[in-house]
């Protein structure tokens, strides 16, 4: 096993929380031999990332400023609130720009297995944004995987009793794919939601 | 580096990377097998989809130097669908059961009629009425208690054995979580702990020890006699194999009636 100094191991140790790295000595490797300077802004990047980025108030996605760029740009659809898992979703949405209107980050999804229930997730503050803002429709855009169809099952029942229009983002053949490769679900869903053309 | 094959249902899945994950199979020829899902998150994926609560054949390797194996190809057989009308009960359902195959099966050993047990069960729990999924979760889950050796005894007392209908007077039942079941009323201890329920109750349990999905999905059960039912078995099978056998997936269900309340 290898044998290192103090230092060296405890950026092991740090590199290794990170996804997909391991318990791997080559990125320590990496880091020792940038200069002072670059190894330097790195670490001030992690430290200025962690002390300036936090929550949005409102949407709950992560953000530099309170509310976020997204809540206060007025040129977005006020009215239209997409409603996600995680920031990266809406990260995603946003790179994508075929949607202008705002987000509201759940912050995980239902999850049986996990125990993840109703209370663990950002849906009493959504509620507020509805009763409190003049929201016109609600995309619930959770992974289209078994606990994101839960999720937007609970919460298609919690909202329809608002009064407000809630859509499910559409299912089916990623663009560029072929059909024959493509499983028998995402086939049936795909054609479930074929649209004249 | 040996290539197999085997019809399987997903218990768990945990992500371990930007797009890999650990998947953990219950597979008819295998048991309970953990195989790691190279780049299986990402859209780019060749091969098919890993769906939960569905019937899929996988083939996959083990590799000759390390010891975990890898899904190579995945085929959909049947997908069952918990989005039915109570479909967060039959997703809750479905997931403690997976919940506790992932806690009770031995790793490797193939149990191939309980494997078709749980299939059947994946699909009572798309079709049933959604009344009738808390008697069908009973039925499988004392029927896999059975099959792996944790049988609670129901129809004689854990005692004595002597039939308890000829032995137990009175409107109550009483379990006894050490012993492993009904204690008849000669044997009762006043200084021993037992969890108590009424008589009719105790006749659905052990109507549900013997009934078979289809019988069990006649009956239907209300909520606070489920949560019973439950209760008893969560601590018998705890005190049995000295973990805690409390599932995610039943509290989760617990969470929904409270947030409904």
């Amino acid at each position: 096993m290898f044998k290192s100094a103090g230092s060296v191991e405890r950026l092991v140790n740090q590199l290794a929380r990170l996804p997909g790295i391991g318990r791997n000595t080559r990125l320590a490797f990496h880091i020792l031999k940038l200069s002072k300077e670059e190894a330097f802004e790195l670490a001030d990047a992690i430290h200025e990332v962690k002390e300036k980025v936090g929550f949005c108030s409102v949407c709950n996605n992560i953000s530099e400023t309170d509310p976020c760029q997204t809540c206060s740009d007025p040129s977005r659809q006020q009215d239209i609130i997409c409603v996600v898992e995680d920031s990266s979703d809406a990260a995603a949405i946003d790179k994508a720009e075929g949607f202008k209107g705002l987000f509201h980050v759940l912050d995980g999804r239902l999850s049986p297995l996990d125990g993840i229930g109703p209370d663990d997730l950002k849906i009493k503050s959504l509620l507020e944004r509805i009763k409190n803002n003049n929201i016109s429709e609600i995309i619930i855009a959770t992974n289209p995987n078994v606990e994101g169809e839960a999720t937007a099952i609970y919460l298609s029942r919690l909202l329809k009793p608002m009064g407000v229009k809630v859509t499910r983002i559409a299912r089916g053949l990623p663009v560029g794919s072929d059909l024959e490769y493509a499983d028998a679900v995402t086939l049936t869903r795909a054609l479930e939601g074929r649209q004249d053309i | 580096m040996s290539i197999e094959k085997s019809e399987a249902v997903i218990l768990k899945s945990f992500n371990w990377s930007e797009s890999s994950r650990t998947v953990v199979f219950f597979t008819l020829n295998f048991g309970r097998l953990a195989l790691v899902d190279k780049g299986g998150r990402s859209l780019k994926t060749k091969r098919g989809r890993l769906i939960p609560f569905s019937r899929m054949e996988i083939t996959f390797y083990h590799s000759e130097k390390e010891s975990r194996g890898y899904i190579s190809d995945a085929e959909l057989l049947e997908v069952f669908s918990m989005e039915k009308d109570g479909g967060l009960g039959r997703l809750a359902y479905s997931s403690a059961a997976c919940e506790l195959l992932l806690k009770l099966l031995p790793e490797e050993q193939p149990q191939k009629q309980l494997y078709h047990y749980l299939v059947s069960f994946l699909k009572h729990m798309e079709k049933d009425d959604k009344k009738y999924l808390p008697a069908v979760f009973i039925a499988f889950y004392l029927r896999l208690l059975s099959q792996l050796g944790y049988h609670p005894s129901l129809a004689y007392c854990a005692s004595c054995g002597n039939d308890i209908n000829n032995t137990t007077t009175g409107n109550q039942v009483f379990f006894d979580v050490r012993r492993g079941g009904i204690i008849c009323t000669t044997c009762q201890k006043p200084t021993d702990d037992y969890i108590s329920f009424p008589k009719e109750t105790y006749k659905l349990l052990s109507a549900l020890q013997t009934a078979s999905l289809n019988e069990a999905a006649t009956l239907p059960i209300g909520y606070q006699k489920a949560a019973l039912l439950l209760e008893v078995l969560t601590k018998f099978i705890g005190n049995q194999t000295g973990d805690s056998m409390n599932l995610n997936s039943l509290a989760f269900i617990e969470k929904l009636k409270n947030g409904q309340q």
